[in-house]
């Protein structure tokens, strides 16, 4: 039997997967625009890339489309089914943010040793199945991820000293930045607004790095 | 600094571009600062992606730039800014 578990203070409902669904639409801008790029080179690195935005897509769509169920803001679910919409909704929404991530760490750490890759991934199994809470394990492993992410992205502003590659740093650090408020949601429910707030803004800072490299 | 598959794309069909939009391959591995071989595996490479086309003018081999390749020009700087804000 799963337990269904509603996030944040019952007026912050429907926001929450409003701001999940703005991610998703800029996560497949980016991914499109990447696509865009590997259609011309054939380079790996382009596909891994817009794959691992279209599983961050997939991931917030599915996030989104489960908080809108759950809160009964599309349909109403029947009691019986809810369960079931919880544990397929939130375990494919953490799969494969975990799997996007991972790829993001790969590709800007540029590891190309498939044995280390491997490992990468092996690590995440005991780190979400061993866990007591799926949440803490699933918000801790995102913020180790995107902060290696984040500090990838500083370097690479550092060396091209560009005003997109310094939107993008900030972005990353503001999504870091959410997954560490997402895991003191437990203290209070604010910390789970905060943390969608500075997500949203997150995404909104890579949407303009986006159209600044778009518009040059 | 090293350039990357995208610049090589990027420098083969400007050259072809700023020859009128066809080249002859002495011309072609000149500007693009590439050895025979390299330019060979670029070239099959666009041709198969159709942004350039094999044609015998006057008995002589030449690469045409095609609107495929000449949109590619055109939106490189995007895609450079793109992979240089991304760090790709």
């Amino acid at each position: 039997m799963v337990t269904v578990q509603l996030h944040g203070p019952a007026w912050f409902f429907g926001a929450d997967a409003s701001l999940t669904a703005f991610a998703a639409v800029i996560a497949f801008c980016v991914a499109v625009a990447a696509l865009r790029v590997y259609r011309v080179t054939g380079e790996k690195k382009y596909a891994f890339f817009t794959g691992s935005f279209a599983l961050l897509t997939l991931s917030y769509l599915a996030r989104a489309v489960t908080d809108a169920l759950l809160e009964q803001l599309i349909i109403t679910v029947p009691s019986t089914m809810t369960g079931m919409v919880f544990y397929f909704g939130y375990v494919s929404h953490i799969l494969l943010a975990l799997a996007a991530y991972l790829l993001l760490v790969i590709i800007t750490h540029k590891i190309t040793d498939v044995r280390v890759i491997l490992l990468l991934f092996l690590t995440l199994i005991p780190g979400m199945l061993l866990s007591g809470s799926y949440f803490l394990s699933f918000y801790g492993l995102s913020a180790i991820f995107l902060a290696f992410v984040t500090f990838s992205y500083y370097q690479n502003y550092r060396n091209v000293c560009k005003a997109a590659a310094c939107m993008v740093f900030i972005a990353f650090l503001l999504l870091t930045l959410s997954q560490v408020q997402f895991l003191l949601e437990s203290l209070h429910a604010y910390w789970y607004v905060s943390a969608h707030i500075t997500q949203a803004v997150g995404y909104l800072v890579l949407l303009f790095a986006l159209l600044r490299t778009l518009f040059k | 600094m090293k350039r990357t598959k995208l610049d090589i794309v990027y420098d083969m069909l400007r050259a072809i571009e700023d020859k009128g939009g066809r080249i002859i391959p002495t011309h072609l591995l000149y500007k693009s600062n590439l050895s025979h071989q390299r330019m060979k595996l670029y070239l099959d490479e666009l041709k198969q992606k159709s942004m350039i086309q094999e044609a015998r003018e006057n008995g002589k081999l030449v690469y045409k730039l095609t609107d495929d390749g000449r949109k590619f020009v055109q939106n490189y700087k995007q895609m450079k800014e793109f992979t240089q804000a991304f760090g790709l």
